[in-house]
């Protein structure tokens, strides 16, 4: 620009002003990409604001961010998560055959991190041969016995959590957006009940702690937003990753109310009500929580 | 566009004016752009800065602050559930006995905290869900305060609080609690004795 060798003013003028205006867009579009970074938020540590009107919560935090530093530090340290060794143990199984005769995963599948990616972020979904909702442990048993032709694995077996595991993982960092329209929608509603439902000898539904109480100390642990983002999760009173059926079972248990089997119907319509609260959070699987 | 082939530093009297002219008020243009930005950027972070659910925003307001009474003047239980009057030795050992009353989940007694500093196993930490239980003898009479206990939800149809002393009107209670109340009438009497202590 100093060594401009334009010879009138009106040149000159244009010049700056043409560089002038490129700079503008230049800033604008640096504060764009802060304003979206700062917004847009990574849903771990810092809170997104949903994106539904009409949402039960004002801003959704992940489970993440309500544990204790040291189990955070657990989760975020790739070498000393528990959890990534039952990913590591899916992706095996990702790639082996079940038998001789049958496809392994990988065959129909191809690259889990492509074709897998967006499945995490979006079961439970509907599924028109059975004319209800599966969730992720179920649609993995369904190819086990339609594609594969072997015995599906025992929901809460460790091969069964470990490629779900496996599987959600592909969507790690991804926004939760399951869709509760159309066919899902008598789904979500019956889960929506189920939340908002007391039960137990305590009678408890999970809005008094998930939804009223939530940040506020129970005894020694802080009550959560109760989030589905990182299941299937390591969790320290464990000792192993576990499904979020199981933690539904634990806190049925926690109101001394009857609980329901593993993937049962109740169950897979909570998970989609459940994950459809925390639509725009990151999957986290393999999280830790305590 | 100039000629292409006469391109050379012009350096004489008029263009030097003109230039500077120019430049320096693009350049102010420049200093005021960015200062613009630097204030939206700051603007932008402190507005993404949110505030942790723990802490509440406070808002601003002239009225003076003053705190509301519930009063439930009509609903309680005038009658003790046993006859007589309860133990509150027994009461206290039941509002921290985890398996029995387990008050302190939720509930804050504050002369526990001494004691939780030398016996933490016992004490442990106190939840804050519910209200402090300090002074809860004031702020209630004795019948109104064994109706929360019974059942807090013919007071606070809401509450997270559970019926203590109540069997029926529950869904998908456990096989091994059914047909029994949390607590027994003895215990009520006993907590309601030992609560009647906190003023």
């Amino acid at each position: 620009m100093i060594f401009s060798f334009y010879h009138n003013q009106a040149q000159l003028f244009k010049e700056h002003l043409i560089v002038s205006l490129l700079f503008v867009f230049v800033y604008a579009v640096a504060v764009l990409f802060i304003f979206e970074t700062a917004f847009a938020g990574n849903g771990r540590d810092k809170s997104i604001v949903p994106a539904v009107k009409g949402h039960p919560l004002s801003n959704l935090w992940s489970g993440y961010y309500y544990s204790k530093k040291d189990i955070q530090a657990l989760q975020d340290n790739l070498g000393e998560n528990p959890g990534l060794k039952y990913v590591s143990e899916g992706a095996v199984l990702w790639r082996q055959k079940p038998n001789k005769t049958s496809k392994s995963c990988s065959k129909c599948h191809g690259n889990s991190s492509i074709s897998m990616s967006e499945v995490g972020v979006r079961y439970p979904q509907y599924y028109a041969p059975l004319k209800r909702l599966i969730n992720l442990e179920q649609r993995i048993n369904i190819c086990r016995k339609s594609y594969q032709k072997v015995q599906p694995f025992e929901y809460e077996s460790k091969e069964l959590l470990s490629l779900t595991s496996f599987v959600r993982a592909q969507a790690k960092g991804r926004p939760v957006r399951v869709k509760v329209d159309g066919f899902a929608k008598p789904f979500y509603e019956k889960g929506k009940a189920f939340y908002f439902k007391r039960r137990g000898q305590l009678d408890m539904s999970c809005a008094h702690c998930h939804e009223n109480n939530y940040g506020k100390q129970l005894r020694s642990t802080l009550l959560s937003q109760g989030q589905s983002n990182g299941f299937p999760a390591y969790r320290v009173a464990w000792q192993k990753v576990g499904s979020l059926h199981r933690r539904f079972r634990s806190c049925n248990k926690l109101v001394r109310a009857k609980t329901y089997a593993f993937g049962a119907d109740a169950y897979v319509n909570l998970e989609l009500y459940l994950n459809w609260r925390g639509n725009g959070l990151e999957v986290e699987t393999p999280a830790v929580r305590d | 566009m100039t000629n292409l082939t006469t391109h050379r530093l012009n350096l004489n009297a008029r263009f030097l004016r003109a230039w500077f002219f120019v430049s320096f008020r693009m350049s102010a243009f420049f200093w005021i752009i960015s200062l613009l930005m630097v204030v939206l950027i700051g603007v932008s972070g402190l507005r993404a800065a949110e505030p942790t659910p723990k802490k509440q925003q406070k808002q601003s307001s002239k009225l003076v602050e003053y705190e509301v009474f519930n009063l439930i003047q009509s609903k309680s239980i005038q009658k003790s559930l046993t006859g007589k009057a309860g133990n509150p030795k027994r009461g206290e050992a039941l509002i921290i006995d985890r398996e029995k009353g387990n008050c302190l989940q939720c509930h804050v007694i504050d002369k526990f905290h001494e004691l939780a500093k030398k016996n933490p196993d016992t004490y442990g930490d106190m939840g804050e869900i519910g209200p402090t239980l300090d002074g809860v003898a004031t702020r209630y009479k004795d019948g109104q305060l064994r109706l929360i206990l019974v059942n807090a939800k013919l007071v606070f149809p809401e509450t997270i609080m559970p019926a203590y002393y109540r069997i029926d009107g529950f869904t998908r209670v456990a096989d091994e609690y059914v047909d029994q109340p949390i607590m027994s009438a003895q215990d009520i009497e006993d907590i309601l004795s030992f609560l009647k202590t906190l003023k």
